[in-house]
């Protein structure tokens, strides 16, 4: 018998709807200390680029009202390093692993789609076009249907693998933009990356973050991204994995009434590396409380919710 | 690696100076706990996301102790905590390091907090102990009596003279060559002999630049990096150091340090944001 907590995202069976963020995650043993990695459905790694990137000049954090300001700039390893030295160290771990995409050009993300679709331990891919952080702004990608549709059918050409995409919160209208994501091959979408922000030091009258602009995580996020969720859902039924401060298992339920399969943490781990396993046992005994068989089931029943 | 997370227990909060010694029951993380580690402490009161790194001031047994000055509204809310309330702590983070005989400590102002484990560890293993301690005025020179009651070989500067000598610490290395010395070997086109002592220093990045730039190239010389961190463990790479190898590169200060080797910085990034 399956667990009632569990589900399936994306062509992917995960054993708890909790999904460990890219970039908070590191690349899945950094954290094996402080983390349940038993109360965790998939961990998403450091996104991966085909050469090593160097990220960008400190600072790279600003803090927020219930929120922080990150301008890591994607610092990775590069495609050799990861797969020589960083997925092999994953065989333990108990549960999926998925490899996030970041490239400059198409052809960038073809080959990492390509060279990881050999990888035994990566379960699924999730394509990043949304950081706020890297010169471009993946701008040609994430805000462009058309251009994402081809994106994503280059890679999807590359792997067998279950593909998810990973949106921008902050583009004019989300819906065709996640249509041409589906349209591409994509089999499930996650809503959202980090919202564009910036912070200012008064005193020094110099913006915070070595990179002026960066991309705003936590609680502060949540409405705004549970409302894309929400969207989007309605609007395609999509398999849907959130992504926006989700803390505890309140803000994981709102999600999923809101149409999300699953729901990944990030930024909560600095604050709390206990929140998986707490918003696993905070599932589980609302589930039992409302006498639900199945999380499943709570996909998208939202009540009095009609746009 | 042993990190763990840990609700201590606050013992004692004492004023220091312009900052708080705050002694915590902490059984987990004191016994791991090596000189020039830290934790992150996360703030009291729930506003916050982001933990506070703070050094692990000093550690025996079940108790660790934490020297903390209110810069901001974080640690003016631990600064505040009273004994017998709780502190939620993940830790030790970073590597410990083994201090050379000859070492020399450089200390500015609060950063005495990222010295004074490895200062007590020599002085009660009965190894000399050597510290050059520089603050803006007497009030912000931190743990003297508790340096006293170590024995610490501790020579005190304040910019304002107001305890110990006058000016900045950097003008009190000890063994230096002279400006004359300088001269000479210059006009022999001699290289100077490389400075005799290693130095472990932390305290604001001006002072680091400025041991940097007075320091021979070949003088040993370690920095205790402070940079904004979120996880610690070496996962998010925010707190990035620009490192001179590979060119454009990035040390995470949480995982690789914080104690640097200066001879791995890329200083010209560096100054570029002092």
């Amino acid at each position: 018998m399956t667990a009632p907590t569990s589900v399936a995202a994306g062509r992917l069976e995960l054993a708890t709807p909790v999904v460990l963020a890219s970039g908070c995650a590191g690349y899945g043993d950094e954290w094996l200390e402080l983390v349940d990695l038993d109360a965790v459905g998939a961990i998403v790694l450091k996104g991966i680029s085909r050469e090593p990137w160097p990220g960008n000049p400190p600072p790279r954090l600003a803090e927020a009202p219930v929120g922080v300001i990150n301008a890591i700039g994607l610092e990775n390893v590069g495609l050799d390093v990861y797969v020589r030295e960083k997925l092999p160290a994953l065989d333990e771990l108990p549960c999926k692993v998925v490899a996030n995409v970041v490239g400059k050009a198409a052809g960038e993300y073809r080959d990492v789609c390509a060279a990881l679709d050999g990888e035994g331990r990566v379960d699924a891919l999730e394509l990043n076009v949304s950081c706020p952080n890297v010169k471009a702004r993946g701008a040609a990608f994430c805000a462009r249907a058309k251009g994402l549709r081809t994106l994503v059918e280059d890679c999807r050409d590359e792997t067998a693998k279950p593909l998810w995409v990973k949106l921008a919160p902050m583009v004019t209208d989300i819906i065709p933009i996640a249509k041409a994501a589906l349209d591409g091959g994509a089999d499930a979408l996650t809503v959202a990356n980090t919202v564009p922000a910036m912070a200012v030091d008064a005193g020094a009258r110099r913006p915070v973050l070595g990179n002026v602009y960066g991309g705003l995580s936590g609680p502060a996020i949540r409405p705004i991204n549970l409302r894309l969720v929400h969207l989007v859902y309605k609007a395609t039924g999509a398999d849907i994995i959130a992504s926006g401060g989700v803390d505890g298992w309140e803000a994981a339920v709102a999600y999923i009434l809101a149409g999300a399969r699953a729901v990944q943490v990030g930024t909560a781990l600095f604050d709390n590396p206990a929140a998986p396993a707490e918003i696993v046992a905070g599932l589980d005994e609302y589930i039992k409380r409302e006498m639900f068989d199945s999380l499943s089931f709570l996909v998208g029943k939202l009540r009095g919710d009609k746009i | 690696m042993a990190h763990r997370r840990e609700i201590a227990t606050v013992l004692a909060n004492d004023a220091d100076g312009d900052a708080r010694l705050l002694l915590l029951s902490a059984p987990g993380i004191a016994r791991a706990a090596r000189p020039f580690q830290f934790v992150l402490v996360k703030i009291p009161g729930g506003d916050f996301i982001l933990r506070r790194p703070l050094s692990v001031f000093d550690a025996r047994e079940d108790e660790i102790a934490l020297l903390v000055r209110p810069v901001g509204d974080g640690t003016a809310r631990i600064c505040c905590l009273v004994p017998g309330e709780n502190l939620d702590l993940t830790g030790p983070f970073g590597r410990g390091f083994d201090v050379p005989a000859d070492a020399l400590f450089v200390a500015g102002g609060i950063g005495v907090a990222g010295l004074f484990f490895a200062l007590a560890e020599a002085a009660r293993s009965g190894r000399k102990a050597e510290l050059l301690y520089g603050a803006k005025t007497a009030a912000q020179l931190n743990a003297r009596s508790r340096l006293d009651d170590l024995g610490v070989e501790a020579t005190f500067v304040t910019e304002d003279g107001s305890s110990g000598s006058e000016g900045l610490v950097t003008e009190y290395l000890p063994g230096l060559p002279s400006a004359k010395e300088k001269l000479i070997s210059a006009a022999l086109e001699e290289k100077l002999p490389p400075y005799q002592k290693s130095v472990i220093a932390c305290g604001p990045r001006p002072m680091y630049v400025v041991l940097h730039k007075i320091l021979s190239e070949d003088a040993r010389l370690h920095v205790l990096m402070e940079e904004r961190m979120a996880c610690g463990v070496g996962a998010c790479r925010s707190c990035a150091v620009p490192a001179r190898e590979p060119e454009g590169s990035y040390i995470a200060a949480c995982e690789e340090g914080p104690l640097i080797d200066a001879s791995s910085v890329d200083w010209n990034r560096l100054e570029g944001k002092v």
